[in-house]
């Protein structure tokens, strides 16, 4: 289980989040959709415990971990949760496959495997610099999945993907909700949401 | 993992990895060569100031001719037991005439006639006995010392020539000479390694059982028995030097005939070195390792914070700080590897290409740079310890931020 309880949320003088408030069961997906800049990524940012709310709590299996040490949230975070950047984040001097096996540790076959299904079977030896916007998106969602870990937080995990791949994307992220994973997802498309268990829709005020 | 991303890194980033290099190249090598500089410049000069230069001669400068007024052994006891002094060795200095039947002396100015047959006088001393050259100043570069009654001498000094050949005399080369008249036939059995202090005062050596049995007893007596007219003083440290020069100046005020003569270039040279020019190349040395780390933290700075973001997905997707120090380390240990490799060789071989020559008593002393051992070794753990820190360094900076902003910089 994930929660947000009353958060809030502000960057300098611009306010984010008021008293926002959320709960995903283990085994369940949640779409949050909005427009950008309603503050979808700084809730998925606050769920992946890459920041911290200005006020408010988030809890994660019951437990708010707003008062933890940076050192207890970094364990838990390493061992808990996978994240998906919005602007795919690969590193640029490693292959697409090295992506995978040096950055996470996966063995070479599985990660190998998970990239072809994704069909990147042809481009797992090019660079970053060398993969187009939708190559590099599958590449990041291909390796938080293999993180394996229980939380999945995925921001826009379906922009910049055509409907072959996307659907294989869906695939992959319903499956880690339905093994008992707890997937959370953002979108501006409202389509996108009816993969999910639970919407949320943000507006910005 | 993290080795093989940071040697990916390394290679797939050439240019920040060739800016890199060279800073560390500039730092290291600046490191190893110019205290090596230093330290051979001190290290050339003790070893000749202390072999070669811890003498001072007491010579007679008077005329040849006549009576020759000797120091009195109480004089010599007086100059043993000056402070610095580490022993004062008497010598009776005579000449040994070199005949040349065959020789032709060149015209004299203003005469068209050349004149066959040439007599050199040279400056020569019997080894070993009361007022003999002493055998603890001998070391031989080649041959032997003479062996019984031989007709052998030892060269003393390069001027000692051989005017048919005008080469110093070598080994086996056989001389016509005379000594107080007494004519034989001789020969160089060896050649003494040269002090210009001492070698140019006494040039031919002899043993005391060849020229006993040639002169007889009583002229051997006179001629090398005599009493002291050149004392060989050693001196314990090359610092002691001028001050026991003075001291003996100022022993042999009522011997005006004497003059007190020691190698000043080389006090002086050492002494520019040890105050001057050493101290100044190690600090050069400093300045130059610290310049060089104080731009190798700027540049792996730059290098590392253009992509901070890198470190903030490193840590997304579950690494360690701990890890993350492990790939700086390994990242700037690879180029630290290199720049070390390359600083090593090009240290030696710069080194190779400098020497420094000083103005030494009759001679010229050529001094080459060397890095030494300890310069080497000291430029490796300086090579791993910047890399330490510039790693906790980095891991440090960017541990401060949280993830979000370490990733908004992406």
């Amino acid at each position: 289980m994930i929660a947000l309880e009353n958060v809030y949320k502000s960057y300098g003088a611009i306010k984010v989040l008021e008293g926002v408030s959320l709960r995903i069961e283990a085994g369940k997906s949640l779409c949050i959709l909005g427009k950008s800049g309603c503050g979808k990524s700084t809730v998925l940012k606050l769920l992946a415990l890459m920041t911290r709310p200005d006020r408010g709590e988030v809890l994660i299996d019951g437990k708010n971990v707003v008062g933890m040490s940076e050192a207890e949230i970094e364990a838990l975070r390493r061992r808990s949760i996978a994240y998906t950047f919005q602007e795919p984040l690969l590193v640029p001097y490693v292959t697409a496959l090295e992506n995978i096996t040096l950055v996470l540790g996966t063995p070479k076959v599985r990660a190998t495997d998970m990239l072809s299904y994704l069909g990147l079977s042809e481009r797992l030896d090019q660079r970053p610099p060398s993969l187009s916007g939708g190559e590099k998106k599958r590449v990041d969602i291909a390796r938080a999945i293999l993180k394996g870990s229980s939380i999945l937080v995925a921001d826009e995990p379906l922009s910049n993907l055509d409907p072959d791949s996307g659907s294989k994307v869906i695939a992959l992220l319903r499956k880690h909700a339905s093994d008992g994973g707890v997937l959370v997802y953002s979108s501006v498309e409202p389509s996108q949401a009816k993969f999910a268990d639970e919407v949320v829709e943000m507006k910005a005020s | 993992m993290s080795i093989q991303l940071a040697r990916k890194k390394l290679l797939k980033e050439p240019a920040w990895t060739i800016v890199i290099v060279a800073v560390m190249i500039v730092g290291l090598t600046g490191w190893m060569v110019t205290p090596a500089i230093g330290s051979s410049l001190r290290s050339g000069l003790s070893s000749y100031a202390n072999t070669s230069a811890t003498y001072v001669i007491i010579d007679y400068s008077g005329s040849p001719q006549g009576a020759i007024q000797t120091l009195p052994p109480s004089l010599v006891q007086e100059i043993s037991v000056i402070s610095g002094v580490q022993k004062a060795y008497p010598v009776d200095v005579n000449y040994t005439a070199f005949n040349f039947p065959n020789y032709t002396q060149p015209p004299l100015p203003g005469r068209n006639v050349s004149i066959k047959g040439a007599v050199f006088y040279v400056a020569s001393a019997v080894i070993g006995g009361p007022y003999g050259f002493p055998p603890a100043l001998i070391g031989l570069t080649s041959g032997n010392l003479p062996n019984g009654p031989e007709p052998g001498f030892v060269v003393n000094s390069p001027l000692l020539l051989d005017q048919n050949t005008g080469k110093t005399y070598a080994v086996g080369d056989n001389a016509s000479v005379s000594v107080d008249g007494v004519s034989f036939t001789a020969w160089a059995v060896g050649v003494n390694s040269y002090n210009p202090l001492m070698g140019d005062y006494a040039q031919a050596l002899w043993n005391t059982t060849t020229l006993g049995a040639r002169l007889g007893q009583n002229l051997y007596g006179e001629t090398f028995g005599a009493g002291a007219d050149l004392v060989i003083v050693k001196v314990a440290s090359i610092d002691d030097v001028t001050g026991v020069a003075t001291q003996i100046a100022n022993a042999l005020q009522d011997y005006t005939a004497y003059r007190v003569d020691y190698d000043q270039a080389t006090v002086n040279n050492l002494v520019s070195v040890e105050t001057g020019t050493a101290p100044l190349y190690e600090l050069i040395g400093i300045v130059s390792l610290v310049s060089s780390v104080a731009a190798l933290f700027l540049v792996s700075y730059i290098a590392v914070n253009r992509r901070g973001w890198e470190v903030g997905l490193f840590v997304s997707q579950g690494w360690t700080w701990g890890r993350v120090t492990e790939f700086f380390l390994e990242y700037f240990l690879f180029l630290a590897t290199i720049s070390y490799a390359i600083s090593v060789i090009l240290s030696v071989v710069f080194s190779q290409y400098t020497a420094f020559s000083y103005q030494v008593y009759g001679s010229v002393l050529r001094v080459q740079a060397s890095v030494g051992v300890s310069d080497i070794v000291s430029a490796g753990l300086i090579a791993v310890v910047v890399s330490a820190a510039i790693s906790y360094f980095m891991r440090w900076r960017l541990s401060k931020s949280s993830l979000d902003v370490t990733l908004r910089e992406y």
